[in-house]
């Protein structure tokens, strides 16, 4: 009983997706961009975080302090407070209305995170049992050790960075100049309107496209495990 | 691999300082008492109240589910309490107001859109509660059984024990959500945008809004308060962290396998 | 190592490619400009949240433009305030190649914009179909001369809507309108004064009170007093407000209040047949209703200003004036004076005249007044938020 009412008390909000019935889906240019993003920064996350986490957990440097600092900070910058200065820096190089220009200061808003859950996890293994893999040639430490290692970690960094890609909307609408709709301008649009069953429609692909993404990952994963472990039987 | 990386990351996270830097520079010669007036007094003040207690309650809550997961081994929460992390705040804002402004089920018992901000907190404490949770289990995960046998053995009281076995293993993750929080939750727009009120708003919906009304040459307020609130957060944040720095640092050495 | 020099040749290479940029030009003729501009793309910049307007641009424009000028027109659809301020920061950057090539706008906003000399001049001669124009709105917006920055594509007049069905005994002043809140408590409220159309409906109470007087931005403290004993029997007893004018026709057609308002005389026509308002919808005219143009610029460092010619030319066109006013689409009032116009074109628009949630144009006409200037808009952004308290 006590079960239920715990679980009715984290599910209830879902129950806003069914009050109207949601507008029929189809492909269109924001949804392709938001797919875009989502594996692009998903991707650059996991490799910029666990390279960066790496270095700063092995490299025995004068500069280790300030680095840790310069990437942690950044978690408390508020966007509202960072982007017309990014805007500024940016726009001379050409990069408003752009993909890349936009792809970057969507990581700019994710990497801290994701330096710090890798960080985290490898604290957690421990420096000594990481330490052993170093004998290992690059592509095959991380595809035979750290990759199972973290493999959690991983889709933690992935969720992540993919919930809060689809959670911009004020970065994303100045630095692509209204150029490049996601499926977050549009619905912010949706709100704005009359029109209920739309701004559900949005909804739902903002709360799909990370259920998917996790749940995808993890089967690509235990495949991934399966693998490995056939080869070193 | 590893130096390449770190490069990259320099790089991108440059840009948010710069960001700061710019805004340094234009609110030279700001005259600061501009800011006296009742929208921005009054905005601070609930900005606190809202932040405060929706950071404390996800703290709280946070912490006493990683507790009894650990505890209990009860996965079947733990993978529940995944779902609110898969919606964006943006879609979790709306979920609220159509939940709470739309005449359907919670209308009339607590209200979208009022002064006291309840429904702001609770969608904040229903999405943050998971966050902390994620960074506490993974303490918990590591934490050394024996200082909990130890504490049971010497016949502490529950609290003591909570105390002395556990609590100085949290310090560090609970000072990261507590700042992550309250630097996320004091300046987003999102949330109070749609379930909010017209006054007192909340300092990222007012500072946005000057922004947006005026030109981007006159909106020295927004910025000086962009300012001061980034620069207040780094002082709490650098200040916590290097007054917990030794203790944490003990803990550490004595936690390393 | 190397992998850094090949990073910082990269943006080495970047920036190069930035600095050789330069403004674009605008041909010294209507023909050159056309010319010019063939299989160009239009970046046309507009607020998005009328269905109606967009599907007027999308569906009626963009092909005729097509056709007859081998122009490619892509709206993007953002607040007017956001490019504004965006268009600011390129100047703030020196950003000479910009992404927007033509913008809708209007009141405050082209003032500022205006004021920090974001936009091309001397529109008028080089587009044909200006000589069209009705003089007076093109003149001056919401009270600031136009100098030729800007060009008159829509003019309209103030109007509120209210269910029929659900109100009897319609209010004819705004003293009647507001004893009729006071008798009707939760059933009326306005935007926010951050709202292009809360703003307008505070001026007009403005008006109300003390006239053409009140123009220089000096608002009494008794307005506010008297705006005050309003709160109480608003929607939420006036604890909050709509953001925005969406918010308020939401409330309206759902039937949370009873009245809605907004510049456009003939806007609830559409939404009243697609059943999205309520079929009582009419329209309501109290003493006197503010007149409002709005306008087509182009911004200082638009990539394709010529292909905007184009676009305002055909904007401008008495067809595609007559489409923006026929309810299918938009409603939207003409800037042309129908008396420079070919007697059968007048004769399409005088036939326009009729909807069942229209004002009688005659009364509208004469209860029409000139807009305060942005002095007063400012003011009462600066100064309601003691009425929200």
């Amino acid at each position: 009983m006590s079960r239920l009412i715990v679980a009715g008390l984290i599910l209830f909000p879902f129950i806003g997706l069914f009050l109207a019935f949601p507008a029929a889906f189809s492909w269109d240019e924001a949804f392709g961009n938001t797919v875009l993003y989502v594996i692009i920064l998903g991707l650059v996350n996991v490799w910029l975080g666990i390279g960066t986490a790496w270095w700063l957990m092995f490299t025995d440097s004068k500069w280790k302090t300030s680095v840790e600092w310069f990437t942690f900070l950044p978690l408390f910058i508020p966007v509202l407070a960072s982007m017309f200065g990014m805007y500024i820096a940016l726009a001379p190089l050409g990069l408003v209305g752009t993909h890349i220009g936009v792809g970057l200061v969507l990581l700019v808003t994710t990497l801290p995170y994701s330096i710090r859950l890798a960080y985290n996890a490898m604290y957690v293994v421990g420096r000594p049992l990481l330490e052993q893999t170093l004998t290992l040639a690059p592509w095959s430490r991380f595809g035979f050790v750290l990759f199972p290692l973290l493999k959690e970690t991983i889709r933690t960094i992935v969720l992540f960075s993919t919930v809060i890609v689809l959670s911009q909307f004020v970065l994303v609408q100045l630095m692509g100049a209204g150029l490049i709709p996601t499926v977050t301008t549009r619905l912010y649009q949706a709100y704005a309107g009359n029109d209920v069953s739309l701004a559900l429609q949005h909804t739902w692909v903002l709360v799909l496209v990370p259920v998917l993404l996790y749940l995808g990952l993890d089967g690509l994963f235990s495949m991934w495990i399966k693998l490995v472990k056939g080869r070193l039987r | 691999m590893s130096r390449s990386s770190l490069w990259l990351s320099l790089f991108v996270l440059a840009l948010p300082f710069t960001g700061v830097a710019f805004l340094i520079y234009e609110t030279v010669g700001f005259d600061w008492s501009e800011l006296n007036d009742a929208a921005w007094r009054a905005s601070l003040a609930v900005t606190l109240y809202v932040t405060l207690v929706s950071t404390v309650l996800s703290l709280v809550i946070g912490t006493w589910l990683a507790r009894s997961v650990y505890r209990r081994q009860s996965t079947w929460l733990a993978s529940l309490l995944r779902w609110p992390m898969f919606v964006p705040h943006v879609a979790a804002a709306y979920l609220f107001y159509v939940l709470f402004s739309g005449g359907f089920p919670f209308y009339g018992l607590v209200e979208a859109n009022e002064r006291h901000h309840l429904v702001v907190i609770l969608t904040y404490v229903w999405k943050e509660v998971p966050f902390v949770f994620l960074m506490v289990i993974g303490t918990y995960a590591q934490l050394n059984q024996g200082y909990v046998d130890m504490a049971k053995t010497l016949q502490l009281t529950p609290f003591e024990q909570f105390k002395v076995a556990e609590w100085p293993f949290l310090v560090k993750p609970l000072l990261d959500s507590f700042w992550v929080l309250v630097a996320f939750i004091s300046f987003a727009y999102e949330v109070p945008a749609l379930l909010g009120v017209t006054f007192p708003e909340l300092l990222g919906v007012l500072a946005y809004e000057r922004l947006t009304t005026g030109l981007f040459l006159n909106a020295y307020e927004s910025y000086a308060v962009a300012l001061i609130w980034t620069l207040f957060i780094f002082i709490g944040v650098i200040g916590s962290y290097s007054m917990t720095a030794k203790r944490r640092r003990r803990i550490e050495r004595g936690v390393r396998r | 190592m190397r992998r850094l020099k090949q990073f910082g040749m990269m943006l080495a290479l970047i920036f190069l490619a930035a600095c050789g940029t330069t403004r674009a030009e605008i041909a010294p003729t209507f023909e050159q400009a056309a010319e010019e501009a063939k299989q160009s793309t239009v970046n046309f910049y507009m607020w998005g949240g009328d269905d109606g307007i967009n599907r007027y641009i999308d569906e009626y424009v963009a092909p005729r433009l097509k056709e007859t000028y081998d122009v490619e027109l892509n709206r993007v659809p953002m607040d007017t305030a956001e490019f504004v301020r965006q268009l600011s920061l390129d100047k703030r950057a020196n950003r000479e190649e910009g992404t927007i090539d033509l913008m809708w706008i209007n009141g405050d906003n082209f003032r500022n914009a205006a004021e920090a000399d974001l936009l091309h001049g001397d529109l008028l001669d080089k587009i044909p179909n200006t000589k069209l124009l009705n003089e007076d709105a093109q003149a001056t917006d919401a009270g600031t001369p136009t100098n030729g920055l800007e060009v008159a594509w829509g003019n309209v007049q103030f109007v509120m809507h209210y269910d029929a069905d659900k109100v009897k005994d319609p209010p004819t002043t705004f003293d009647e309108l507001h004893r009729w809140t006071e008798e009707n408590p939760g059933r009326f409220t306005y935007p926010e004064v951050t709202d292009f159309t809360g703003n307008a409906f505070v001026r007009h109470l403005l008006y109300a009170e003390y006239g053409a007087a009140a123009g220089d931005g000096e608002i009494p403290d008794d307005f506010w007093e008297k705006l005050a004993t309003w709160s109480p029997s608003l929607w939420k007893q006036g604890t909050t407000y709509p953001k925005s004018l969406a918010q308020l026709d939401q409330l309206y057609a759902a039937g949370d209040v009873w009245m809605t308002m907004g510049f456009n005389e003939r806007r609830a026509e559409a939404e009243r047949e697609n059943g999205v308002f309520p079929s009582g919808t009419r329209a309501l005219v109290l003493e006197h209703s503010i007149a409002s143009t709005h306008f087509l610029a182009v911004p200082f460092n638009a990539t394709n200003p010529n292909g905007a010619l184009v676009v305002i030319n055909e904007l401008l066109s008495p067809e595609a004036q007559l489409a923006k006013q026929d309810a299918t689409y938009w409603g939207d009032g003409t800037s042309l004076d129908l008396t420079k116009l070919d007697a059968v074109d007048r004769e399409a628009f005088l036939k326009l005249d009729d909807g069942v949630t229209y004002p009688d144009p005659e009364r509208l006409a004469e209860r029409s007044i000139p807009d305060y200037g942005p002095a007063v808009i400012d003011a009462i952004r600066e100064e309601w938020d003691r009425v929200a308290q």
